[in-house]
């Protein structure tokens, strides 16, 4: 019973991050991120591909500490969103979302065909969990919760450090109205930069965390429900804007997909399999009624559903 | 008999509002003026009463009937047609077909409406097959006021016909708002131009939102108030 | 190489339905409408269910289908357009009078897509399906290859286009969605009845999606996952045509269907030059997307846009 809560706390945790680094764009910086999966697949591939052992079939391998593993996974996330920065970051809301899906979509058919790089659909097996070796499985789940929860914590006053400040009341102006704001375009284009490229690089984090928790990666992974809907819903349930509330969104939702699978596993085998699916649509049921009866979610600000004058 | 009534309306964009406590009255017949420096809200005066704006408070009225947050749907069936100054054609549909759209509201065939719009700006009569987005910006407010026209309305909402019109073209536009005028419909103008409050015999003045003067038009004119709204500055 | 093109506009004209159908949800309702790849699976799916409870009536010559599935597409048609005006009353409705942003509608028809995608799980299962039976293509000269179903699907596609365009040009309500497309406000304005505006958009968008989805299905199979498949594509279409011209995400749709398969055909033949392992055929929507990307560099409001 403790180690499924243990599980639920460090999945929860891992979400809580990617919440956060959501948030950002989001909620702070109005960036409609459609492709969280994408920085999760480079994350959670760099990171294993660094640290799991050398195999024939693909590269890497390199047998690195969990550390180098993380680092690599910030690095190489961020490089993805320095470089996109430049053609999508231009593009206007809606069309910025179809970008970011169109991005996540072709890094996983990259994650899926590629199997020099990835090993393909078999995906990357064995990948360490810090100091496993030394401690034994049950110790080093704790120490997992620990650092889960470490970096949840770190992420967090980041971000609230972050949005207090001169840059925060920078990244206020871009989402609230960019043709008011008063800054140039040059600095709005580098707040949004900094944004996206910050949040992403905590994206990638998050998926290296899952990959180093389940010690297994594919390309099914990261499923376009599992990395980027499920993560909006989240945030949208706990209230975009407020770092707290989407951490606990984060908490509310990945408990509510727990339960669910506990349910779900007492039920006769036949039902099984139909019932995943049950699951999905009670979570598109739930973000529709989200948005349609408290749209600010749990801790969000009223504003961002305000009448819109510019409508009349 | 009067045929808009307008009381106390307050009136904005999200949480601010624009007009304060706005009341003013036009009789049938009336060909009357709002006047005003810019931002003082005469445009989003007009669009109070056509109901593209919901009001926060107050009242309207027409023909006696309360129309206060009536959609323009209901209003245009109740005769009120509005005219906005800028954005006010279909560019990508004919002229025809810019008319037609005037007469969505209204049942069975409204081709003498047509020829009666053609008869009041007959340079629409050849290019009725046009582009609208293609023609220049006078021949643009003639088929906006034109299309204005197509329900036979009791009361215009005209804002600012004349602007962005040549001085040629404007004389002749402020000549067809008489030529409406007299054919019966009552017109509410927004007039940036001294020329155009002229053809008004009553006006109302706003600044910042509110009601500030109101009157006939020439006392209006020897107003200070006025005098430096159109020669001071 | 003209296989390629003809593969192309084939492809093409089944993204062109769900193109036109997002180009007019984007510009009348001004949204991206992300359930639209998971409307089109489930007019497939639809149709699939009647003609399976349909008894057979026999196929039109040449053809692997018979009457039973032009009454199918009928059928899907309606009951599409009935679930799209439900999801717009109950939940589009409702955020748009309150104001809700682009984004959020966008965010609301996410949640729409995955309740669809569940919906046709519980109910058909993961597994392929198929319509009819499997033809042989006739060859024809250029090295061309084409199935006669493939006929049907461009002149059906070619079909519906005209039709659409004929309803938006002749009819006061299509006139109307005209006139919305061009100035919201203004149509308010003049009394059009904007309820109506967003109903047909609705109706013959979904429609339109609908035959897309039976048209691919017929095609290639049907299967779940295959309306999100075609969504980058027909995004992409849209975006680089221009949101809001329908003879413009024609054309978008065949430049990409044209140029998917066409792309993938010559840089496969390249990699395979340089002794490189890659599927091309995988990364079909990823080419797409690498065109958006460059025909947005170059000119951001598409190439039939106006820019507003």
């Amino acid at each position: 019973m403790l180690s499924y809560f243990i599980s639920y706390l460090i999945m929860a945790s891992t979400y809580g991050i990617a919440a956060l680094a959501l948030n950002l764009q989001w909620g702070f910086t109005g960036l409609m991120n459609f492709g969280i999966g994408a920085f999760y697949f480079v994350g959670a591939y760099t990171s294993a591909l660094l640290t799991t052992s050398a195999s024939p079939d693909y590269v890497g391998g390199f047998g690195l500490p969990f550390i180098v593993g993380l680092l690599g996974a910030v690095v190489l996330s961020g490089l993805l969103a320095y470089v996109l920065a430049f053609p999508a970051l231009r593009l206007r809301g809606g069309f910025f979302a179809i970008s970011m899906l169109a991005i996540s979509e072709t890094i996983r058919l990259i994650v899926k065909n590629e199997k020099w790089l990835t090993n393909g659909v078999w995906g990357i097996r064995g990948i360490p969990q810090p100091l496993r070796n030394l401690v034994g499985a049950d110790l080093s789940e704790w120490i997992y919760l620990g650092i889960a929860a470490a970096l949840l914590f770190i992420f967090y006053r980041l971000s609230e450090v972050g949005v207090r400040s001169p840059w925060g009341r920078m990244l206020n102006a871009v989402r609230e109205d960019e043709k008011m704001a008063e800054m140039s375009g040059k600095d709005s284009w580098n707040v949004k930069m900094q944004s996206f490229v910050f949040g992403s690089m905590i994206m990638g984090v998050s998926g290296a965390l899952y990959a180093h928790y389940i010690g297994f990666i594919s390309p099914s992974s990261f499923t376009p429900l599992m990395s980027t809907f499920i993560v909006w819903l989240m945030i949208l349930l706990g209230g975009t804007g407020s770092n707290k509330g989407v951490i606990l969104g984060a908490f509310v939702v990945w408990g509510v997909w727990i339960g669910s699978e506990f349910l779900i596993g007492v039920l006769p085998s036949g039902i099984t399999s139909k019932a995943g699916f049950v699951r999905m649509l009670l979570m598109g049921i739930l973000l529709d009624a989200i948005l349609l009866i408290r749209p600010q979610g749990l801790f969000g600000r009223e504003k961002v559903i305000s009448k819109l004058g510019s409508k009349e | 008999m009067s045929l808009l009534n307008v009381n106390n309306l307050s009136a904005g964009y999200g949480e601010v509002d624009v007009l304060h406590g706005i009341s003013l009255d036009i009789d049938e017949g009336e060909l009357v003026a709002t006047i005003g420096p810019n931002g003082a809200g005469k445009s989003t005066l007009l669009r109070s009463i056509s109901g593209v704006i919901k009001p926060d408070e107050g009242r309207l009225e027409l023909g006696g009937t309360d129309i206060t947050g009536s959609e323009p749907e209901d209003t245009i069936r109740m005769g009120m047609s509005y005219v906005p100054q800028d954005e006010n054609i279909f560019p990508s549909l004919t002229v025809r077909e810019n008319l037609e759209m005037g007469a969505f509201t209204l049942e069975g065939d409204f081709q003498d409406r047509i020829d009666e719009i053609c008869t009041i700006f007959p340079q629409l009569r050849e290019r009725m097959g046009q582009k609208a987005g293609t023609m220049s910006g006078g021949q643009q407010q003639m088929v906006a006021v034109g299309r204005g026209l197509l329900i036979k309305p009791k009361l215009l909402l005209l804002d600012e016909p004349t602007a962005g019109l040549q001085p040629s073209l404007v004389k002749m536009m402020l000549s067809k708002v008489e030529e409406i005028n007299d054919r019966g419909v009552t017109v509410l103008l927004v007039a940036q131009t001294i020329d155009a409050l002229r053809l008004a015999n009553r006006a109302y003045l706003l600044s910042a939102g509110e009601m500030v003067l109101s009157g006939e038009t020439e006392e209006l004119l020897d107003t200070d108030r006025v005098q430096d709204l159109y020669f001071g500055g | 190489m003209a296989d390629l093109f003809v593969n192309g506009i084939i492809l093409g004209s089944i993204i062109t339905l769900g193109a036109i159908g997002v180009t007019l949800i984007a510009d009348i309702l001004n949204f991206f409408n992300f359930a639209h790849g998971d409307m089109l699976s489930f007019g497939a799916y639809l149709a699939l269910f009647f003609v399976g409870a349909m008894p057979s009536w026999g196929n039109f010559p040449g053809l692997s289908f018979g009457p039973q599935m032009i009454l199918a597409i009928v059928f899907s048609m309606v009951i599409m357009s009935g679930f799209a005006l439900f999801f717009d009353k109950v939940l589009f409705k409702p955020l748009r009078e309150r104001g809700s942003s682009e984004l959020f509608l966008a965010l609301s028809s996410l949640g729409v897509a995955f309740i669809l995608r569940s919906i046709i799980r519980l109910v058909w299962g993961p597994q392929a399906q198929y319509y009819g039976g499997l033809q042989m293509a006739n060859r024809y000269p250029l090295g061309i290859t084409i199935k006669p179903d493939e006929f049907f699907i461009v002149g059906t596609a070619l079909f519906l286009v005209i039709t659409v365009y004929l309803f938006l040009k002749r009819t006061k309500i299509g006139k109307a969605m005209r006139a919305a497309s061009d100035n919201e406000t203004l149509a308010r304005v003049t009394g059009i009845n904007t309820e109506s505006v967003v109903n047909w958009t609705w109706i013959i968008a979904v429609s339109l999606t609908a035959a897309s989805g039976i048209l691919y299905g017929i095609q290639v199979q049907i299967r779940p996952i295959m309306g999100w498949n075609i969504l980058i594509p027909i995004f992409v279409a849209v975006v680089v045509a221009g949101v809001g011209d329908v003879w413009g995400a024609m054309v978008g749709a065949m430049i990409i269907g044209v140029a998917q398969e066409m792309l993938t055909g010559v840089l496969q033949n390249l990699f395979n030059a340089l002794n490189l392992d890659v599927l091309m055929t995988a990364y079909k929507p990823a080419i797409a997307f690498v065109l958006m990307v460059i025909v947005l560099l170059f000119r951001p409001q598409g190439i039939f846009g106006t820019g507003e």
